[in-house]
């Protein structure tokens, strides 16, 4: 028979208590210094291990990709310096156009707001966060990079990636686009069109969800969805993904968007943390 | 005694494994609940005090990489490795297809309980869509990589080879 005594009854309410603590912190979102001292040290501890293991997989696959791919490589090699010299002529028109636009800024006065020299920290992935629902990837730059929490992460493409959430000391978190609980502005970034609406991930799909887009707002598929920079957490003009259909909202008293992410967060080796913009 | 010192070295293990190796593969969400099988395994195989200790132990460090600090992963493993206990003596510990099925039955609950306490999930998507993309191939995907990992702790952390000696 299960006897009840007094061992028994005190190890019942240390689990009770410990799980209605847990709960009280999560629910009221509480910050506790003691917490996060000892959640940050034991985040450093692990991440040298995981950063370790992932730093002799990616040179074992270095290895085998110069003894096995080497034809492969070369043929990239070259492909990308024709690429890089394009990218030079089409980069000095550029700065043609920029300068022009400058010109015009100051004649009409208007302020500089676009993503113009922004301070950028590289990075490469060294995990994913392993849980259910939750999209997060382990970068291997920290604070004494100069990462902070709530810093905007993109990659390939110029890609909007993510944010960091917890910045350790030699490695982040950074929380995805495709995570449930991201949220952004986001607009359509078409010649004709600036509508507006927040992006945010759906639980159990790579696709994401442009919400709260105003009822008659000019929305179509195949339009482009770029970050609004209205928050001010995210730089103006950053690609997203593309929308694939528009469906009518709230008993049609607004518009909803799936769009399709334009990265692939398996795939993801390196990123860019934005410092600075 | 092994536990003390296995278990942890273990629980580091899989928490590597599942953030670096089985993160990079297709199947499932983020691979098998490993971490789920420490905890059931603990409980299942030396008793309450383990189960949870264990449970506690792997969730708090999983709700660690998550970034979210004391969480969610580290109350559901806790009872995971607690619930598993009340099976001890009532089920042979070396009856392995059932542990498989158990292993099944165990990762499905999990699941379920994360799935209920997820407030940006639960009202965000269809419960048979999140059985069906997610709770299914994920207790599938535990179940055959998990007995693996029950059969190394049972040999090499429980003592089972001393129970088959005999």
């Amino acid at each position: 028979m299960f006897k009840v005594t007094k061992k028994k009854i005190g190890l019942s309410s240390i689990i009770i208590l410990l799980v209605l603590m847990i709960l009280f912190v999560n629910v009221f979102d509480f910050d506790f210094y003691l917490f996060r001292w000892l959640e940050n040290g034991v985040y450093n501890l692990l991440a040298v291990f995981i950063g370790t293991v992932e730093g002799i997989t990616s040179s074992v696959e270095n290895i085998y990709s110069s003894f096995f791919r080497s034809r492969e490589l070369i043929q990239e090699n070259h492909r990308l310096r024709q690429e890089l010299s394009e990218l030079v002529i089409y980069s000095i028109s550029l700065r043609e156009i920029e300068e022009e636009n400058q010109r015009l800024r100051e004649l009409l006065n208007l302020k500089e707001d676009l993503l113009a020299n922004p301070a950028v920290v590289g990075a490469r992935r060294i995990g994913m966060a392993p849980a259910s629902w939750e999209k997060s990837l382990m970068v291997s730059a920290g604070s004494n990079d100069g990462v902070e929490e709530r810093m905007p992460v993109v990659s390939y493409g110029g890609n909007l990636l993510g944010m960091v959430v917890n910045a350790g000391v030699s490695s982040s978190q950074v929380k995805l686009v495709t995570d449930p609980e991201f949220v952004a502005g986001a607009r359509v970034a078409r010649e004709d069109s600036r509508a507006l609406g927040i992006i945010r991930g759906q639980p159990g799909s790579s696709n994401l969800l442009l919400e709260r887009i105003a009822w008659d707002a000019d929305i179509e598929p195949e339009d482009e969805i770029v970050s609004s920079g209205i928050s001010g957490d995210f730089p103006r003009g950053l690609p997203i993904g593309v929308v694939i259909n528009v469906e009518p909202a709230s008993y049609g008293l607004s518009q909803s968007a799936e769009v399709s992410f334009n990265l692939d967060s398996r795939t993801i080796e390196e990123v860019l943390i934005i410092t600075d913009f | 005694m092994r536990w003390r010192l296995g278990f942890p070295v273990m629980i580091l293990i899989i928490l590597i494994l599942q953030t670096t190796f089985f993160s990079r593969l297709p199947a499932a969400s983020f691979g098998p609940d490993l971490l789920l099988v420490i905890a059931f395994s603990a409980g299942f195989l030396l008793g309450r005090r383990q189960g949870l200790v264990v449970g506690f132990t792997a969730g708090f460090l999983q709700d660690i990489l998550l970034g979210g600090g004391l969480g969610l992963y580290a109350v559901s493993r806790m009872l995971t490795g607690g619930g598993a206990s009340l099976l001890q003596g009532k089920v042979y510990q070396e009856n392995f297809p059932l542990v498989t099925l158990l292993l099944f039955f165990f990762t499905m609950l999990h699941e379920l309980l994360i799935f209920l306490l997820s407030e940006q999930v639960i009202f965000r998507i269809h419960p048979l869509v999140a059985l069906l993309q997610n709770f299914l191939p994920t207790a599938v995907y535990t179940m055959l990589v998990g007995i693996l990992f029950y059969l190394l702790i049972y040999y090499f952390l429980a003592g089972g080879e001393r129970a088959h000696g005999k």
